[in-house]
């Protein structure tokens, strides 16, 4: 099973995720901002990120683009969360290297299907 | 010098100060009535909008195709110390979907230089639309060269901060421009907050401004603020009640009043095409903000169309205000000659029918108890003393000027505290609230007289300031710290 | 003698005042957080119920579902803004117990209830939750709210009729744009976009409506509908609605649909002989549509006088993808003059950069 870092500034979305994630047997670190996100990353044996873009601090966009540019980092799986039509987000999402996204409201199921799904493409 | 004549002479200085005097003791009488009919106004509807926000919507108007997208014109003169950190924040506002226009007006600094880095800009071919006329010619335009930010940075000749709004509402592409300064540290919320307005009432609504707090003393990270607090100079303190009575509750009066006057550039959305209309701002104006609301009043008033400007109380906006007297002396100047120009200029619409409400309320108020404020204070600070000096009135009557004057003063600002608490409650420190407390006391002893006199001075250089300090007057617009804001009390 | 009284009594009355006012806060402020303590200690414990409501299946999920409809109704009072919240973060099933929760809590019952009580706020969170919880048979109860003389209520009410999914309330919504009483057309809008396809009928319908504002709105409904089969009759009112601003809405409806019988009529409207604000967005709905055959007409209108016209068949050259990119790249050369080509080459810029429309 993976470690997987939640970074969103809703407490709500944190403890659902965490939650959900625990329960199909991942280890969760949740964080509430881009720096701590960063930080969290580059620290622990990180396996898989979920980032929420509108953070305050720091954007997970921004946070997405630091982790895919450093070598240690370059590799890891990011899936977005983005506020539904947000225009743009999805596409800069992915420009900036991430993996996959998930839209708000969401799903807890569909999304612990989709680390999963994420997590077996890089070959956990 | 004959009995007779002293006598004489005695009962017409005693007949003066008596009369002058009562009509200063009548005036604070007024003034303040006023003051306190406005500050409850503006509490009851701040707590209406503040209740019901839960039931506004925004979520859905965050989601909607058809909110209407908005251009955020940022003009920037030598702003390399904060400019990059600001549109990082501002790229982040929840909001389906909108454009950052920055207007680097001719800096001598690297701000280009440093969004060019942050952003990764190249320069790019463009075309100005000139639907507004402006004076400092466009440079150069760059957009980021690679990501997809909605980021556009114009690079022109320096004209000054109306000049460069204009270039940047030219340039604008969406049929909302919001006018925000470099340093506005805004809440993500912002626009979904000021766009409100200007979605329920589509074809009336041509501008909505929004509060602008005091961002000294805040906890601010990465361009926003993430926690309320007070500041610790006592001179930024006064302003914050300040603020909060004359910006937050006055303003939501006014537009509850159908007579709003002033959207602080710190923050405003409007129709493009109305701001076009009326040729965007005028860069010879010192409150260019102001004046570009006083001229759309008149100018929709003339055409007799049926329209609205508006002001939403949700708080959104943060900016830093003056930390030390001498600056806020200098910005308080400015304000007033901006107040005076603008008022001498549109004169005409004073006590006229024809302009409404504008017309028949909100100029005359402004003429009589803004304008004049600072001059009859003054008075009644030299004469009432000297009228008891002379016994010419008594010590009572002193007494009676001290508590009308600045007592009533004192309950007007405590009941925008307590305002403040019930709808926003936005300190969470108890020893905060004490510091507001104490501060809307205090204003009234040194601050109020302190401003009274560089008011008063700069109603001076309006009606003596010769043309040529227009440019060095305009250039001071974006001078250090704090004197961002466009508006006047 | 009377002066000095009078002094003291001003005097008096102001420090009165200032003690009162400071009192005042001091209650305020110690009322407020003392409720808001009460309420999270209240609701703490009973958080993680409501998450394991949301994410856990089958059996776990009915016990949550058990404890929480069985908590006394000051705790649930507690936790229900926790929940309510929730309620627009999740979708799926997660969301489908936390509306059963409700459901079995009463809170429909309570709701509409709330609904004929006094006091506008009230009516209104009543209102937003019955959208929330997307309870069809309310309804006919949310129709009157519509009159309410509170425009706040009228908008929340619009919304929640959205929720609904109740078709009859497409001309209520509709009638609603004009006259005294109003809701805002954005509320409309997306209330229409909510009800979805089994709407359609009566939002076309809505076409013929007297009010201008109803029309833009059915216009705007049914492009972002999807609604294939409007093409003529939206072809229609494109040619021949008296109202300026309908005729735009048309257009850009036009461009939405994206049939091919669009194509025609939007070229139609791009000619001289119409308003400016027309032109713009015909030009813009050509761009949206995508069709390669309006390069030509597009690539023309590059050297339009009106700045917005040649800015708007730059972008819409840029949509159509590689024939516009050929055409623009033309252009850009000189092959239709000079302001053509600072239009072409302005529109390249903007679209290598991804910041195109």
């Amino acid at each position: 099973m993976a470690n997987v870092l939640v970074a969103d500034d809703d407490a709500d979305i944190r403890d659902l995720v965490t939650f959900k994630l625990t329960q199909s047997g991942h280890e969760v670190v949740a964080v509430e901002d881009g720096p701590s996100a960063l930080a969290a990353a580059r620290e622990s044996a990180v396996n898989l990120v979920l980032l929420d873009i509108r953070m305050p601090g720091m954007s997970g966009l921004d946070v997405c683009r630091e982790l895919r540019a450093e070598p240690a980092t370059s590799g890891l799986p990011i899936i977005l969360l983005t506020a539904r039509s947000q225009e743009g987000d999805v596409e800069r999402g992915f420009a900036a290297g991430a993996d996959d996204y998930i839209i708000k409201p969401f799903s807890p199921r569909e999304l612990a299907s989709r680390v999963q799904a994420v997590l077996g493409r890089a070959g956990q | 010098m004959t009995e007779t004549a002293t006598g004489v002479l005695r009962d017409v200085v005693d007949g003066f100060f008596a009369v002058t005097d009562t009509a200063i003791l009548w005036y604070f009488l007024v003034i303040n009535s006023c003051n306190l009919l406005i500050t409850l106004l503006g509490s009851r509807d701040v707590i209406r909008t503040l209740r019901r926000a839960p039931v506004a919507g925004h979520d859905d108007a965050a989601a909607s195709r058809f909110t209407p997208p908005i251009s955020v014109i940022v003009p920037a003169y030598n702003e390399e110390a904060v400019i990059t950190e600001a549109m990082r924040a501002m790229l982040l506002l929840r909001y389906p979907r909108f454009e950052i226009v920055v207007v680097d007006d001719g800096s001598t600094d690297g701000t280009l230089e440093r969004l060019r880095e942050a952003f990764d800009l190249v320069e790019v071919e463009h075309v100005v639309p000139r639907e507004i006329p402006s004076r400092g010619d466009v440079e150069s335009v760059h957009l980021p060269r690679t990501s997809s930010l909605p980021l556009v940075v114009v690079r022109k000749q320096n004209g000054g901060r109306a000049d460069a709004l204009n270039v940047g509402i030219d340039l604008a592409r969406y049929p909302l421009v919001c006018m925000v300064d470099a340093d506005s540290l805004l809440g993500p919320e912002a626009l979904l907050s000021a766009v409100k307005p200007l979605m329920d009432d589509p074809t009336r609504t041509v501008g909505c401004g929004g509060v602008v707090g005091i961002a000294n003393g805040c906890v601010v990270r990465a361009g926003r603020v993430v926690e309320v607090r007070m500041p610790r100079e006592s001179v930024v303190r006064i302003q914050t009640i300040e603020y909060l009575r004359a910006f937050l509750l006055g303003r939501t009066a006014w537009s509850r009043l159908g007579g709003l006057l002033i959207i602080s550039g710190a923050f405003g959305v409007f129709r493009r095409e109305a701001v076009v209309e009326v040729g965007g701002l005028d860069p010879d104006c010192m409150g260019e903000d102001a004046e570009l609301v006083l001229k759309l009043h008149r100018s929709m008033r003339d055409r007799r169309r049926d329209y609205r400007i508006v002001f939403v109380s949700e708080p959104i906006c943060w900016t830093e205000a003056p930390p030390t007297a001498r600056i806020l002396a200098r910005q308080r100047r400015r304000w007033h000659r901006g107040l005076t120009e603008l008022l001498l200029k549109h004169r005409r619409m004073i006590a006229n029918p024809r302009y409404g409400r504008i017309g028949l309320l909100t100029l005359p108020y402004y003429v009589v108890f803004e304008l004049l404020a600072p001059l009859i204070e003054v008075a009644g600070l030299v004469l009432v003393p000297l009228g008891v000096a002379l016994g010419a009135v008594n010590v009572a009557f002193l007494w009676h000027f001290l508590l009308l004057a600045y007592g009533l003063a004192m309950v007007v600002s405590l009941v925008a505290v307590a305002a403040e608490e019930f709808a926003f409650h936005r300190f969470t420190r108890w020893r905060d609230t004490a510091d507001l407390m104490v501060a809307s006391l205090i204003e009234n002893l040194g601050y109020r007289q302190f401003l009274a006199v560089a008011q008063l001075r700069g109603m001076w250089d309006a009606l003596h300031g010769s043309q040529q300090d227009w440019g060095v007057m305009t250039r001071k617009g974006f001078a250090p710290a704090g004197s961002k804001q466009g508006g006047e009390r | 003698m009377t002066t000095v009284l009078t002094s003291s009594v001003f005097l008096l009355c102001t420090l009165l005042a200032v003690m009162v006012l400071g009192l005042l806060v001091v209650v305020i402020r110690s009322i407020r957080l003392l409720e808001e303590r009460l309420r999270a200690a209240r609701a703490a414990p009973l958080r993680g119920l409501l998450i394991e409501l949301v994410c856990e299946d089958d059996e776990e999920e009915s016990a949550a579902l058990r404890r929480l409809t069985g908590l006394d109704q000051r705790r649930w009072e507690a936790l229900e803004p926790t929940a309510a919240a929730m309620l627009g973060k999740v979708t799926g099933r997660g969301r489908d117990a936390l509306v059963e929760l409700f459901e079995r809590r009463g809170a429909v019952e309570g709701a509409l209830a709330g609904l004929r009580r006094r006091g506008t706020l009230r009516r209104a969170r009543s209102a937003e939750l019955i959208g929330e919880l997307g309870h069809e048979p309310a309804a006919p109860a949310l129709l009157p709210l519509l009159d309410s003389r509170d425009p706040d209520l009228r908008a929340v009410a619009g919304r929640a009729l959205g929720r609904l999914g109740d078709v009859n309330a497409v001309p209520a919504l509709l009638d609603r744009l004009d006259g005294h009483r109003r809701i805002p057309p954005a509320v409309a809008t997306s209330a229409l976009i909510r009800l979805g396809p089994v709407a359609l009928p009566a939002i076309r319908a809505g076409l013929g409506h007297r009010d201008a504002v109803a029309r833009a709105v059915a216009l705007d409904a049914l492009a972002s509908l999807g609604d294939r089969e409007a093409t003529d009759v939206v072809a229609g009112v494109l040619r021949d609605d008296p109202s300026p601003e309908v005729r735009v809405r048309a257009a850009h409806a036009m461009g939405f649909l994206g049939t091919r019988d669009a194509l025609e009529p939007l070229l139609d409207t791009v000619d001289p002989a119409h308003p400016l604000d027309l032109r713009v967005a015909a030009a813009e709905a050509l761009g949206i549509l995508g069709a390669v055959r309006a390069t030509p007409r597009l690539t023309a209108l590059l050297r339009d006088p009106s700045h917005r016209v040649a800015a708007a068949a730059g972008d819409a050259l840029l949509r159509i993808g590689p024939a516009g990119h050929l055409a623009l790249d033309f252009s850009a050369r000189g092959a239709d003059g000079p302001r053509a080509a600072a239009y072409a080459r302005a529109a390249i810029a903007a679209g290598d950069r991804g910041t195109g429309p």
